[in-house]
């Protein structure tokens, strides 16, 4: 059976799947929403069960409002509670002392329920703070994924770009698809031909006209990866922008997994486990 | 599986699509077996009175693969054509773009052509950038609750809007196609009883269905209510015209 064949069937897909963007525990601010209940660790794995997702890595929403050490914390605890289906993204706030931002990526890149690092511009300033820059450097040293967000130019795609430019260690995952519409996909692309390092995360494409199948021929099927954005947003519509696409099974794999676990094989930080296995 | 699309059109646009033609939106249904869609013609938005009788004529031919949309522009029709031009070309549903025809959709302005959709009980499909601001909606589906009122493509972030509307509202409805707000479409179906009031959309060819199939093949609802979103309140809608008056 294929995976579309079993996406129309409703049942959880049989492969390997990575959500790569995920921010679990509650958020109300700015016109957000979700059912309280689906704030409980328990019910978001539930929820990611019925998908077929096996894991999801995540930055607690303590983020938002610049709590370093909370969404850290939660991250951990979620993690243990959890082991193999939660692991963590390290929380990177330009609000907290560059002292407390040493300390958290000391502690934290040790645990390996964590895989790197997340930064939210836009809502936390510019990508330009010497506070990024510090931790910039310590996921080029690490070799580690950072899960950098961008929405409609904010921050500049150019400036994120930049961030590469003496940092060929680091994996930079670019969120939103560069920035939620066509546009600024396209601007991503042509953007990350000069950096093998920079990849594009799909979520929130829900007003972008480009379907998956035309992001991976704009991208290429390697540098493509899937995440929700859960539980700000379901994961089952970007889920279902995959799965029900027309692309074929082995490229889907690559987007729903395989590309995640390329870019963790030489970091330094995490590894995602399947068992018995480390992938 | 029948999945009715309420939310397509054809015909020529600005920038590239992915397809023009009937054929062209028949090959996408066909993709994601989708049944049948409710669909306009682009055209209509520059001459209704062209186009909309095409659509009609398209839809006659697809061997119900389509339904015709027609787009209505109040400056353009009085209450007497309108009658004439529904009763004699039936589309399952009108379509108006208030913001971009640069009209205000409420009595005042438009009851001309309100007046006429009521007595008929024609569904009104507005895009979410199209319609009326979410404090003139209850007052334009009060005066007319003859008319179902269906807000496409609502975006995340508007659940506040959108539980009072469908709990206070008999005939406003939504297309549940980007409601994406983590949970809350199962939410609106199992704990607020919504689910006979949602509808699902495509917006091909700006968009792809593929998404909004996620969203509801699962949703953790149950199949009658699937059924319901995917065509079951559809069906109530297009069945409750009443031309036959």
């Amino acid at each position: 059976m294929t995976i579309r064949e079993e996406a129309y069937m409703g049942k959880p897909i049989s492969t390997f799947v990575i959500d790569s963007h995920s921010h679990i525990s509650p958020y109300y601010m700015n016109g957000w929403y979700e059912p309280y209940q689906l704030t409980r660790n328990e019910v978001i794995v539930s929820l990611i069960d019925k998908l077929g997702i096996d894991c999801i890595v995540t930055a607690p929403h303590y983020l938002v409002l610049g709590m370093m050490q909370r969404a850290n914390k939660t991250a951990q605890d979620s993690a243990r509670e959890f082991p193999g289906r939660i692991y963590g993204y390290i929380s990177v706030c330009p609000g907290e002392d560059i002292a407390v931002v040493k300390q958290e990526l000391k502690k934290y890149g040790k645990d390996p329920s964590f895989l790197g690092l997340k930064f939210l511009p836009g809502y936390h300033g510019q990508i330009t703070q010497d506070i990024y820059a510090y931790a910039l450097d310590f996921a080029d040293q690490m070799r580690c994924p950072v899960l950098i967000h961008t929405w409609s130019g904010n921050p500049p795609l150019s400036e994120i770009g930049a961030l590469l430019d003496k940092r060929s260690g680091m994996k930079l995952l670019c969120a939103h698809q560069g920035g939620g519409s066509a546009e600024f996909s396209k601007k991503l692309a042509e953007l990350m031909k000069g950096y093998p390092n920079m990849y594009m995360e799909l979520c929130g494409s829900l007003n972008n006209t480009l379907s998956a199948e035309d992001l991976v021929s704009l991208v290429g099927e390697d540098r493509l990866i899937y995440g929700s954005d859960l539980i700000n947003l379901d994961p089952r519509y970007d889920f279902g922008r995959i799965v029900f696409s027309t692309l074929s099974d082995d490229i889907k794999k690559k987007v729903l997994a395989e590309n995640y676990l390329e870019i963790l094989k030489d970091s330094h930080m995490g590894k995602i486990i399947k068992g018995p296995e480390v992938l | 599986m029948k999945i009715i699309d309420v939310n397509a059109m054809m015909g020529p646009w600005m920038f590239p699509v992915r397809y023009k033609d009937e054929a062209g939106l028949i090959s996408y249904l066909d993709t994601y077996q989708i049944t049948s869609a409710i669909t306009y013609h682009s055209g209509a938005k520059l001459d209704p009175y062209e186009f909309n009788p095409l659509m009609s004529q398209i839809a006659q031919n697809s061997k119900n693969r389509i339904s015709a949309c027609h787009v209505i522009d109040p400056i353009l029709y009085t209450d007497e054509m309108l009658n004439r031009d529904l009763i004699k070309y039936k589309p399952s549903g009108v379509r108006m773009f208030p913001k971009t025809g640069r009209f205000i959709l409420d009595e005042f302005y438009c009851s001309h052509i309100l007046s006429v959709l009521d007595k008929l009980h024609m569904p009104l499909f507005l895009d979410s950038d199209e319609a009326p601001d979410h404090k003139d909606l209850p007052v334009l589906a009060k005066q007319y609750p003859n008319i179902p009122i269906v807000i496409l493509r609502p975006p995340f972030n508007n659940s506040r809007f959108i539980v009072p509307l469908l709990t206070k509202l008999d005939n406003v409805y939504f297309d549940m196609s980007i409601m994406i707000n983590a949970g809350f479409l199962d939410e609106l179906v199992n704990e607020i009883k919504a689910g006979g009031k949602l509808l699902f959309g495509s917006a091909l060819p700006h968009h792809v269905p593929s998404g909004s199939l996620g969203m509801i093949l699962y949703a953790d609802i149950s199949d009658n209510a699937k059924e319901a979103i995917l065509h079951n309140n559809w069906e109530r809608l297009e069945g409750g015209i009443c031309y036959d008056d």
